[in-house]
């Protein structure tokens, strides 16, 4: 148990939060220029057309228009979205950029493009698309084909699925999930799910949908970005992440990554959104490379609907075969999958999906067959995951109907197939590294007093009816290959150059606590690096639930890097062999009197040189670290102790997952079809907790948000022309203050070690989302005993159901 | 921000900055002249007969210009006289940010939806971005950036470092500053009272609990 730590597992204050109270935290439009220019984009009212001609000519002699970019004048995306797309396959997506003087004179500037357009046939509706003869999104295609790859993986190996056309034409199409299904891109099976099925005593069956919803963090995406002449290109942004967004964006750009540098310290929220660079940041780094003058793009709210990226959404097929106990004998699932027309996320979407079902259920057998398609929709990337929580959202309450039907209790019925260590994910049945989901579910119970509200499912109070229900989620959290940079300072000053972004999850500065952890060096002798991708070691990004694994073990290795260096110098220094000596409370030594402060020991280190101050980098390091790791040590070669550190294949074996289970009580006003969520608890499994205030506020974070995802949040396009129609927080809202429980909710975790985590630590940003969401939709369909295909859960669709005799209330 | 070198302010068709009238980049005006320009050729084009695309503005080389006011004012902003050139059009929120380098208050929506622009008016909680600069002449302005004095943080501020009161925290200046007048106006508020307080400041983050318990914190200090 995590008893025994320094740092890991107590709270502090992290380094930024003094910046936040009192505004000093600059957010990308907060840094003010001499001779700032700004830009606007002409957009594509159509949800899917192509430029036959563009005139610019107007906006050009416009005083005060400085430069003017087409689509013809910025790289092509073989699948992802284009800075400027002379083919938008979107409505609002960009076409043409304008820098301006100010705000008012390229607004003006937008209006006086004239595009002349051939509007093409569009497609909204992922099944639609599979139907023979129907449109495609994209003229090259309608399914992104190729390896399943979460998103990471996908930009870690750089590889760049390709673009097909699938029509389904002998299926039959008039039942909510087409029957006779065509061909799916994603086959896998564990053994033979129709013996499964046909040895179930109960078998549940039904369509389920997981909609698509706006991720709207509360910073639009506004990027600033200066490209002098001098071939330098400087951006100040909006990121969740470093590494691969200052990667991702030279490439996007067509820059030498070694003259790119980013600002990255504060960002407004990502969600996922802003989990790498995207095509907004590279609008106004091609108009500056044209003018020499800095331009900022400051993204509008409404943009944000269209271009912020969202949840990608899913058709559900389940057929699911339960024992009388409830162990699931067999999982038939198939899935449509959607995430815009701009990306191929509907294959990670497919990937995280199924891999939560296997892992999550645990099936006896289990077979899985998905594909995914394009639609004139916004681009969705990963919100709070890519489709491990709306896997969740459609799956928990038939786990709550089968319990129901069974006659038995839904916890127990949960119990039944919860993973544990060890136990099979995905379609590799990769082991699980740690998994205590059981307990999740008995700590939330407890919190929730499950034993006694369980009764009040069901039980009318007036013109109420309460409901009770739960459901859990999952998310892989952790990865290796990846570096971690810590240099201790002649002055004895730990600065950990770590390259976590910085959204809001504090995880940036909880791995140095991991790091200064194994380094056993007092927190007020550490410095916390972050924000500028020319002093940030390369890591994944800050997506995926996987920071404080991933980054944190890389730290953690660049930690034992500089205690085997410490021991080598004091040793050397001091006499006796390395092992003699041990690293704790900011000193090194044997025990026996002979002790260096870090201090003395950095010092020893700058005369001795070579690896010791990144003046020779050892063989292996060398072959497996990042150039931008390398990069971020440069002003320090020569002048501290400079220890690398980088997670590889020995460092893990199996499949990293955190788990979150939650139960929530719900009331229906069965005349108003009002859902108020009454009480909440989420509880996880994210192995030892590193920072137990942050661990909380993220569990009540994705359960907050995971209540919008079930009542009130939803993408609505107009039917005939594609264009989305709920473009704003009115229309479209998230959560606020009082659309929650009235009571705090109840949140904590296991706190259980991962055996490969650094000090035990997984993740936890995403699960607690699906878990409250399923744990919310559960507690309705359970109170009033009906079913919901689809979602939000709105009063509308209650009364409907009441209206319509589906419901079982008395 | 400044006007052009004519020191006449071109306007988008109806004033808006984002010339985001109805539908994109359509504008107003044009919606409503009905101009459709280009040729459709698919099947579903009669569908977008109602959709207008904006023409261009041919020939003499801009839409008309009209001459705005833009002028010096004073305003009085955390306890200091600042003077400020304006344009007619601009609101609290854009002047505080980019005239003053006060940059606490954000553009969250600029569409008084979501509170990230709240700043105190003769102590009153308004969002900056519906309101005119030159409407706040005469009044005393609070930002977040006023309420630190000499290096001491004020309690709200405190109570938001002790309590992880912001995540993101791009909606912390507005709830420290709806949070500050609330207590104020209501020096022992309830827990229900707070959410009150707070429910015109929106956090997609949902750390509202950590909100509520600084807020509250801070009131037992004040």
């Amino acid at each position: 148990m995590a008893s025994n730590f320094n740092l890991v597992g107590k709270d502090y204050i992290p380094p930024d939060v003094r910046a936040k109270v009192t505004g000093r935290a600059k957010y990308a439009d907060d840094y003010l220029f001499d001779n700032l220019l700004h830009a606007k984009t002409f957009k594509s009212p159509y949800a899917h057309a192509r430029v036959k001609s563009i005139d610019t000519s107007a906006a050009e002699k416009m005083s005060g228009v400085r430069a003017v970019l087409t689509y013809k004048d910025v790289p092509a995306e073989p699948i992802n979205q284009p800075a400027l797309d002379g083919e938008p396959l979107v409505f609002g997506t960009p076409v043409a950029a304008v820098a301006a003087v100010d705000e008012y004179t390229a607004a003006d500037a937008v209006d006086a493009i004239d595009v002349e357009w051939e509007v093409l046939d569009h497609v909204i509706d992922p099944i639609e698309t599979l139907k023979p003869g129907s449109p495609n999104a994209r003229s090259d295609g309608n399914i992104p084909t190729g390896k399943s790859l979460s998103e990471a993986q996908a930009r870690q190996t750089k590889s760049n699925p390709t673009i097909d056309t699938v029509k389904w034409d002998n299926a039959d199409f008039s039942t909510p999930y087409p029957t006779n299904a065509g061909e799916y891109t994603v086959n896998w099976s564990w053994g033979d799910v129709s013996k499964g099925l046909a040895k179930a005593d109960h078998v549940i069956e039904d369509t389920v949908e997981a909609h698509p919803v706006v991720t709207n963090p509360m910073e639009p995406r506004s990027n600033v970005a200066y490209w002098q002449s001098n071939g330098k290109l400087r951006v100040w942004g909006s990121s969740q992440s470093v590494g691969l967004t200052y990667f991702g964006l030279a490439g996007a750009v067509g820059a030498n990554p070694a003259d790119v540098s980013m600002i990255l310290n504060f960002c407004g929220g990502g969600f996922g959104s802003k989990g790498t660079n995207y095509p907004q940041m590279s609008i106004p780094a091609l108009l500056s490379k044209e003018v020499n003058q800095p331009v900022k793009i400051r993204g509008t709210r409404r943009e944000e609907f269209y271009w912020g990226n969202g949840r990608s959404s899913n058709v559900f097929h389940f057929k699911i075969g339960f024992s009388k106990t409830g162990r699931i004998t067999g999982l038939d699932v198939q899935t449509v999958a959607d995430a815009g027309a701009y990306s191929s996320n509907a294959l990670s979407n497919i990937s995280g999906a199924l891999t939560a079902l296997s892992a999550n259920l645990q099936p006896e057998t289990m077979r899985a067959r998905a594909i995914g398609v394009f639609t004139n929709t916004p681009k969705r990337w990963p919100m709070r995951g890519p489709g491990q929580n709306q896997a969740a959202l459609a799956v928990e309450p038939l786990l709550d109907r089968a319990a129901k039907e069974l006659g038995i209790d839904s916890l127990k019925l949960r119990l039944q197939n919860v993973p544990t260590t060890g136990d099979p994910a995905g379609e590799n049945k990769t082991p699980l590294t740690s998994a205590h989901l059981g307990e999740a579910y008995q700590m939330a119970a407890q919190a929730f007093g499950y034993d006694q509200k369980k009764s009040l499912n069901g039980k009318r109070e007036g013109n109420l009816v309460h409901g009770i229900g739960m459901g859990s989620a999952s998310h892989q959290s952790g990865y290796v290959g990846f570096d971690g940079l810590m240099a201790i300072h002649p002055d004895g000053t730990v600065e950990i150059r770590q390259g976590a972004g910085n959204l809001g999850t504090y995880s940036y500065s909880d791995v140095c606590r991991l790091g200064a952890e194994t380094l056993g060096v007092p927190w007020d002798q550490v410095t916390v690096g972050w924000g500028r991708s020319d002093r940030s070691s390369f890591t994944l990004g800050q997506f995926s639930s996987n920071t404080t694994f991933t980054t944190g073990l890389s730290q953690v290795k660049a930690a034992e890097t500089a205690v085997s260096y410490l021991q080598e110098i004091a040793a050397n220094s001091r006499g006796g062999g390395p092992s003699d000596y041990q690293v704790a409370n900011g000193e090194v030594s044997n025990g026996s009197g002979d002790s260096m402060t870090l201090a003395e020991a950095a010092k020893a280190a700058v005369s001795m040189g070579g690896k010791y101050t990144g003046e020779a980098i050892p063989a292996d390091l060398k072959k497996s670290l990042n150039p931008m790791t390398l990069a971020a040590a440069g002003d320090l070669v020569g002048k501290a102790l400079i220890a690398f550190g980088h997670s590889g294949g020995p460092d893990l074996k199996g499949f990293v997952d955190s788990f979150n289970a939650a139960m929530a009580h719900v009331t229906i006003d069965l005349g108003t079809g009002k859902i108020r969520v009454i009480d909440l608890a989420d509880y996880g499994d994210s192995g030892t907790i590193v920072h137990p205030a942050s661990y909380h506020a993220q569990i009540q974070g994705g359960a907050i948000q995971g209540i919008g995802y079930a009542l009130t949040e939803l993408m609505r396009f107009d039917e005939q022309t594609g264009i989305p129609i709920n473009t704003d927080w009115y229309q479209n809202k998230p959560p606020s203050i009082l659309d929650y429980t009235e009571q705090p909710l109840k949140t904590g975790g296991v706190n259980k070690p991962d055996p490969y985590g650094p000090h035990g630590a997984k993740g936890v940003g995403e699960p607690p989302y699906g878990a409250a969401a399923s744990a919310v939709t559960a507690a309705i369909q359970n109170g009033l005993g009906a079913t919901f295909q689809h979602h939000p859960i709105t009063p509308s669709d209650v009364l409907d159901k009441i209206a319509a005799g589906e419901t079982k209330v008395s | 921000m400044s006007e052009d070198d004519t020191g006449q302010v071109p306007l988008g068709s109806d004033g808006d900055p984002e010339g985001d009238g109805l539908i994109g980049n359509l504008s107003r005006r044009d919606l409503i002249k009905g101009t459709l320009g280009g040729v459709i050729v698919a099947s579903n084009a009669y569908l977008f007969d109602h959709v207008a695309v904006a023409a261009a503005k041919t020939g003499t080389g801009g839409p008309s210009v009209r001459q705005r006011f833009s002028g010096t004012l004073t305003l009085n902003v955390n306890g200091r006289k600042r003077t400020v050139n304006v344009m007619d059009q601009d609101t609290l929120l854009r002047t505080l940010r980019y005239k003053l380098g006060l940059t606490a208050a954000k553009f969250g929506c600029d569409r008084a939806m979501c509170g990230a622009c709240t700043v105190l008016v003769d102590g009153k909680p308004v969002y900056g971005c519906t309101m005119f600069t030159r409407d706040a002449v005469g009044s005393e302005i609070t930002t977040l950036e006023g309420l630190e004095k000499n290096g001491q943080l004020h309690p709200l501020q405190q109570a938001f470092l002790e309590d992880l009161g912001g995540q993101c925290a791009f909606c912390t200046s507005g709830m420290i500053m709806s949070g500050l007048s609330l207590i104020k106006s209501n020096p022992n508020p309830s827990r229900d009272e707070i959410k009150q307080g707070l429910s015109g400041n929106l956090c997609r983050c949902g750390n509202y609990e950590n909100e509520i318990s600084a807020v509250a914190k801070a009131a037992q200090r004040m």
